[in-house]
């Protein structure tokens, strides 16, 4: 993989590869080897909080397992620790390695150079976890260390109750959160699905459907939900948008937005079937709204109706361990609204989206993932902005990582978590094209990008 | 085109935000003042069994409440049986 990955790059960025490598290398054999290791005691909060290694929620963190699915929908109240201190765990993403096969012409970003840039992507500060026996919270607070900004990140406060009907066993509960999706269990649906993480100084699509992340933290919802017999899940409810104050207070620029109309309601049914080692789930979701576009009210709403299904298999043996996840969008949107202003040629747009991966992990400790991810629909020129007027984009991802602590971290610090990976993607086609899609004669796999990246938690 | 948009809902300062976050906590707190049953795992959801698997047994779990409970999964848990959580630290009696 890594002599692959080497190919990949010009023989003069070889020196910065290698350094970033071996920092990583260094870094892990530092931790993993240097001091002895103990039982770990998942997000660390929640490891103190329940007394249990990682591996108990995460196959590889972030990607849950049954039990950690099963932790959320409790509404992260489940106890089994003997921690007394504070309810609080960091996330540190740094250093990161960023290399296109091409450089951005401008700047990656701004403050960062047009290719092999270094970064302090994130920290977060999460806190939460049990507040009584049927309340608890997941609440991350995140500096971007590319964008140079505080702000609120995804949070998910619920409370869940478990009671036996007629003979049947019902965990029911609800939830406020800021970002559709954030409070789903199965890493298949946007906020939670792979790659876990990504380069902030890569380039991305232009075009994606409103529910993979469009709203994140400009939101606040409430929905509820039903598991049923530890089977069949349910769960409706609605989002409603923030005001722009309330947004820049907690850190977010409402510019460029098309807020919610009203309520946008949101829905998820799905059915896991489990059996020895083996968990299955099958299931649907939306999301549906009127959004005024770029916030503009003068000629009314658009609106859009986003029907997802996914699925995904999870074998859960000792020491292997397989995930393979499927989800397929479909967006349809109107766009009268944004035709009469003049922000699309078309009245009615659509769009699908594919995000397909499977993971193999060893001993809870190496992963080795590859994925395809595809988004296509009607060309537009104005709505997307793109030279080609096509939304169409598809890559292959590839990505090794090491988590030398899933099953405990080292004596001076048992909850400390770590992820030390290397992430290929190849773009076949980008905004639109395999070629020129700029119009400026940068080809899709300009794009092509390597991400190194060490991802530690404690 | 790009501009805040022109519409959401009631403004709301950081202040009023806090003191909101902290008045709706604390109506929380006495309201949910009666402690209910917290959810515990399935027995399935952690592939549980009435056997040990190796050297892996409930009473030898770190989680295990004698004589026959968990901190962690729902139902009767027998001291023989075994699960995909097991976390070793506890010494049988």
């Amino acid at each position: 993989m890594i002599p692959r990955l080497l190919q990949a790059v010009p023989t003069r960025y070889h020196r910065l590869l290698t350094i970033f490598l071996l920092s990583a290398v260094g870094f892990a054999a530092l931790l993993a080897l240097g001091v002895p290791s103990r039982r770990a005691f998942s997000i660390p909060l929640y490891a103190r909080q329940t007394g249990q290694p990682c591996a108990t929620c995460h196959t590889a963190f972030l990607e849950l397992t049954p039990f950690g699915r099963r932790f959320k929908l409790g509404g992260y109240t489940l106890g089994g620790g003997d921690w007394s201190g504070p309810p609080f765990a960091v996330m540190i993403q740094a250093p990161t390695y960023t290399h296109t096969e091409a450089g951005q012409e401008g700047g990656a970003a701004p403050h960062f150079g047009t290719n092999n840039n270094f970064a302090f992507q994130q920290v977060s500060l999460f806190t939460g976890g049990r507040i009584t026996d049927n309340l608890g919270a997941f609440i991350q607070g995140t500096y971007d260390g590319v964008a140079r900004r505080f702000g609120w990140d995804n949070t998910d406060i619920r409370f869940a109750k478990s009671i036996e009907v007629d003979g049947h066993n019902l965990l029911w509960g609800v939830t406020t959160n800021n970002n559709p999706t954030v409070q789903d269990v199965w890493n298949t649906i946007p906020a939670w699905s792979f790659p876990y993480i990504s380069s902030a100084l890569a380039p991305t699509p232009t075009a994606s459907t409103f529910i993979d992340q469009v709203y994140a933290q400009q939101v606040a919802g409430l929905t509820g939900y039903a598991f049923v017999d530890d089977l069949f899940y349910f769960e409706f409810g609605g989002y409603r948008p923030l005001s722009n104050d309330t947004q820049k207070a907690l850190g977010v620029s409402p510019t460029g937005q098309s807020p919610i109309s009203g309520v946008a309601p949101y829905w998820r049914a799905a059915i896991e079937p489990n059996f020895g080692d083996h968990s299955w789930e099958v299931g649907t979701f939306g999301l549906a709204s009127k959004v005024f576009p770029m916030g503009l009210s003068s000629a009314g709403t658009d609106s859009f109706t986003d029907v997802g299904f996914d699925t995904q298999y999870q074998y859960l043996g000792d020491p292997h361990t397989v995930t393979a996840r499927v989800a397929w969008i479909h967006e349809n949107h109107n766009t009268s609204a944004s035709q009469t202003l003049g922000l699309a040629d078309n009245s009615n747009n659509q769009l699908r989206s594919l995000n397909a991966s499977l993971s193999y992990i060893y001993d809870k400790t190496w992963s080795f993932t590859g994925g395809r991810m595809s988004i296509g629909g009607t060309p537009d020129a104005t709505l997307y902005g793109t030279f080609t007027g096509s939304p169409n984009s598809a890559n292959w991802i590839t990505e090794i990582a090491y988590l030398p602590f899933m099953r405990g971290g080292p004596s001076f610090w048992p909850w400390l978590n770590a992820r030390i990976g290397l992430q290929w993607i190849r773009w076949d086609k980008f905004d639109g094209a395999t070629s020129n899609f700029n119009g400026a004669g940068r080809n899709a796999r300009a794009n092509n990008t390597i991400f190194g990246y060490v991802w530690i938690a404690f | 085109m790009s501009g805040e948009p022109e519409h959401g809902s009631t403004p709301l300062s950081r202040r009023s935000l806090l003191c909101g976050a902290a008045g709706a906590a604390g109506v929380l707190a006495a309201t949910l003042k009666r402690a209910l049953a917290q959810p515990k795992i399935s027995k399935v959801a952690v592939n549980y069994q009435d056997h040990p698997d190796g050297d892996k047994r409930c009473d030898r779990c770190v989680q295990f409440q004698p004589p026959d409970a968990c901190k962690v999964v729902d139902g009767s848990i027998s001291p023989q049986g075994s699960c995909r959580i097991f976390v070793p630290g506890h010494s049988p009696s």
